[in-house]
């Protein structure tokens, strides 16, 4: 039996539910925590709500610090967030959300083939990477059957986006088990922003064709409303390495609707719902029984996704609201091995308030059901078919202002789930802004990631073997297997220098214990596999471990037409498992990674975007270290009309990002992508 | 959005905050002609452009405010509709096709590129010496029929062509 086999099963992945908390409160928290710094506590700042209090006469004198309102927004912090605006997605050019992120310093992006991906924070990747939550409009996106996210499915339209806010590190006592290494919170703009028709259309080469159409209007003052339809198609990206075209095409379409109601002056209700279908190619090795042992085997899979989202928010007073929020998500996804259906019903609330002068605290619970449902095949099994979990959380958070400068925040989350029992997740974290120009913060958390389906319950053929006789080798989850549990440590600082330059700088230690760990277990003949004897590899908890790393952006804004953003970040990871006992690779994600972004407005509306990035080599896999060009010139000839022409990759004709082990499936390499687009709208 | 009391006494902000509140306080010192709003109720449009964090913190402070009769409306470009354009854009070339379209209409321009009030905008706020200050081009101002307070005259730099 093979190290391959071994790594193959230890990164497929699972959790079993994750605590999510809707963006736009996670926006509320960040802005919160910003303006909490910013209002009464510190002497200097002043909160906007004492600005347009202030007469004429009196704002004059107010003395201005900085330029923009972004970087003191963010510099408040008590945690390493990095926000994507609208403005730098739509500079990107990027047409998946996976490229987007890749500009998020922290964060390890790869592309598996033309439709996977393996998107991870601060370590552990791989296609069923697990350690993070990612959200959108507050709904989890990630697939309980292995805590990741099945990129491949999620067909947003990106012209819809606002922002993604995207916080590095545990996240557990906000948003919940699972928000191990991070959480990516995707928020769509406002109908109000959204009123009117906008037309897309674009194809290039790897990109055949994409187009969408969304129209947005109101009913009276207060109702704002959006609805989009789209579709789009990707050609095979680059070989395989075995020298024939990768079967990676991936096509779909959606559509949607989004509806925001300011029914009261104190209530606002917000809708949105959804319905994609996407058909994803893959090619896989499927291990066959002896004397054949192993064929490539070509799947068109397909995922669909239904969804439907309502929250309401209600204004109690100038300083305390109430939120509560209901969704269900419903999906399918046939894969050659496995057919499953993953049903989602999720409500949550949260109460926002000031006790106190010093005090203002978030306190929330959440109720998630999920019923999973799959087909079996003898490589694929789950004994117990079709399961259903419940969970529970409550979550307190209490943000203290110690000092004109100081503030302390802590909180805790307790979740309990039908498989898992009781978790509790506390964390603390602080700020000190000695001036209006820098803040250092710390933080100490516990988090916890929860075993998912897959390793509870799985039972997955990983290959035959002939000797001594003939006998398979297969992964068998473990129901008693524990929750993975981390202990962060992290310290930051940002800072204004001049009007121009804005730093942030994140360093991070992580203890990881219980870590998932795999070992040689009983021989058993198992009844989908008859005729021969199998060999288990049961999981356990036995592996621990440590990273250490950090991440650096800088902002500079030398001319008014011009700006620049540079990021590093750095990522150092140490495992250990005791003798026989097998545990993820160290390896697997690459060590140092960078970029320089690019970006100027030039006369007669012409904007043109460049960005140069390095990923460094990841050893595991025998990938090579990679510098990419990605490249966008616009050109706006009326205000309603927008052409751009964009390349991504430009640097090789193709070049190979990650692999990945879990199902012998076969990765493909990245291609020089350059596509068209038309904006229009009316 | 800050859970305890604010201080009375302003010391610092950020020029994207004292942008949002000066757009509030012209609001109180600017009288559009008549026909400017269909009804005493008609929305008092503040169109944003070339400033996300201007257009989201306005958007937060007109919540529950008014313009005397008229609620406040926030969007995102400028265009004939608004009463108040706010072209924060790096190059001029921006303002100057706005007024060559719109100068004559009663739209009070507010900008704060070096050349906005020489490009035709009526104010143009800029710091100096850390703090705030207030030009008027009152030529523009006349041009599109806005009247604009003596006591706000008062408090600004007068440029004239």
């Amino acid at each position: 039996m093979s190290t391959r086999q071994y790594r193959f099963a230890v990164s497929s992945t699972g959790s079993l539910l994750s605590s999510a908390i809707p963006c736009p409160r996670r926006l509320a928290i960040v802005f919160f925590l910003a303006f909490a710094l910013m209002g009464t506590w510190c002497t200097h700042a002043v909160a906007e709500d004492d600005l347009t209090s202030l007469s004429i006469e009196e704002l004059m004198n107010v003395e201005v610090t900085s330029v923009s309102k972004t970087s003191e927004r963010r510099s408040e912090a008590a945690a390493a967030i990095f926000v994507l605006s609208s403005e730098d997605i739509h500079r990107s050019g990027a047409r998946t959300i996976p490229d987007l992120l890749r500009l998020v310093p922290g964060l390890d992006v790869a592309q598996i083939s033309g439709n996977k991906w393996s998107v991870t924070s601060r370590g552990f990747g791989g296609r069923f990477a697990n350690k993070l939550l990612v959200l959108i409009d507050g709904r989890s996106i990630y697939t309980p059957q292995f805590s990741g996210v099945l990129w491949e499915m999620h067909d947003i339209r990106i012209e819809d986006i606002d922002r993604i806010e995207v916080i590095r590190g545990p996240g557990g006592t906000l948003w919940g088990a699972n928000a191990v290494n991070g959480v990516i919170n995707i928020t769509t703009k406002p109908t109000e922003d959204t009123q009117g028709g906008q037309v897309v259309v674009g194809g290039g080469n790897v990109e055949r064709g994409f187009g969408s159409a969304r129209y947005g209007g109101q009913a009276g003052d207060d109702l704002f409303y959006r609805a989009y339809i789209q579709a789009f198609e990707r050609r095979p990206q680059g070989n395989s390495g075995l020298g024939v075209d990768a079967d990676d095409d991936w096509s779909g379409g959606s559509v949607g609707f989004r509806l925001d109601w300011n029914a009261t002056d104190r209530d606002t209700f917000m809708f949105t719902g959804g319905i994609s279908d996407v058909k994803a190619r893959e090619e896989l090795n499927v291990a066959v029984p002896p004397p054949v042992l192993s064929t490539r085997a070509t799947t068109n899979n397909t995922l669909q996704n239904r969804y439907v989202l309502g929250k309401w928010t209600r204004t109690l007073s100038d300083d305390s609201d109430f939120e509560l929020q209901v969704y269900y998500d419903y999906y399918i996804h046939e894969q050659l091995l496995l057919d499953e259906t993953q049903q989602t019903a999720d409500m949550e609330f949260q109460h926002r308030f000031a006790a106190g002068e010093k005090h203002s605290i978030i306190w929330g619970g959440r109720v998630r059901f999920h019923e999973d449902d799959f087909i079996n095949t003898p490589a694929v099994t789950y004994p117990n078919a079709s399961r259903n979990d419940m969970l529970y959380s409550l979550f307190v958070q209490d943000t203290f202002s110690a000092t004109d400068e100081l503030k302390l925040i802590v909180g805790a989350k307790l979740e309990y789930n039908s498989f898992s029992g009781f978790e509790f997740q506390p964390n603390i974290r602080a700020a000190w802004t000695p001036d209006e120009k820098q803040t250092v913060w710390a933080a100490i958390s516990r988090a916890v990631r929860s075993p998912s389906r897959s390793e509870q319950d799985l039972e997955l053929l990983l290959s035959f073997d002939t000797t001594p006789v003939d006998f398979a080798n297969v992964f068998a989850g473990d129901p008693a297997l524990e929750s993975e549990e981390l202990t962060a440590f992290e310290l930051g600082y940002r800072r204004s220098i001049g009007e121009n330059v804005f730093i942030d700088i994140a360093t991070f230690y992580n203890r990881y214990d219980n870590l998932r760990s795999l070992s040689l277990g009983e021989v058993t003949a198992l009844p989908q596999l008859p005729g021969l004897p199998s060999v288990l590899i049961r999981p356990s908890n036995f592996a621990d471990g440590y990273t250490y790393g950090m991440e650096v952006t800088a902002d500079w804004k030398p001319k008014s037409w011009w700006q620049i953003r540079a990021a590093y970040w750095y990522l150092n990871v140490n495992i250990d498992a005791p003798p026989d006992f097998f545990a993820a690779t160290e390896d697997d994600v690459p060590v140092n990674q960078a970029y320089i972004n690019s970006r100027w407005n030039l006369a007669h509306n012409i904007e043109v975007d460049a960005t140069l990035r390095y990923v460094d080599e990841i050893k595991a896999f025998a990938i090579d270290e990679y510098f990419e060009l990605d490249a966008r010139i616009a050109w706006r000839p009326k205000d309603n009309l927008e052409l751009a022409l964009i390349g991504r990759n430009l640097l090789d004709s193709a070049h190979f990002e990650a692999e990945d082990t879990t199902l012998d499936f076969i990765p493909s390499e990245v291609a020089r992508s350059i596509y068209f687009m038309v904006t229009w709208e009316f | 959005m800050a859970a305890t009391p604010a201080p009375k006494r302003a010391h610092a902000a950020a020029f994207d905050d004292v942008k949002v509140a000066f757009l509030l306080q012209f609001t109180n010192y600017v009288t559009w002609p008549e026909g400017s709003f269909e009804e005493k109720d008609s929305p008092l449009v503040i169109c944003i452009e070339g400033n996300d964090d201007v257009y989201n913190g306005l958007r937060e402070k007109v919540k529950g405010k008014k313009a005397g009769s008229h609620p406040i409306k926030v969007v995102r470009e400028v265009s004939g509709a608004c009463h108040i354009a706010f072209i924060d854009e790096a190059n001029s070339e921006s303002t100057r096709e706005f007024i060559d379209k719109h100068g004559t209409e009663p739209i009070l321009t507010v900008g704060a590129n070096t050349s906005f009030t020489k490009d035709g905008g009526i104010i143009r706020l800029f710091i100096e010496d850390a703090k705030p200050r207030i030009e008027i081009n009152v030529g523009a101002a006349e041009k599109a029929d806005i009247k604009i307070s003596s006591k706000l005259l008062k408090l600004a730099i007068i440029y004239d062509t």
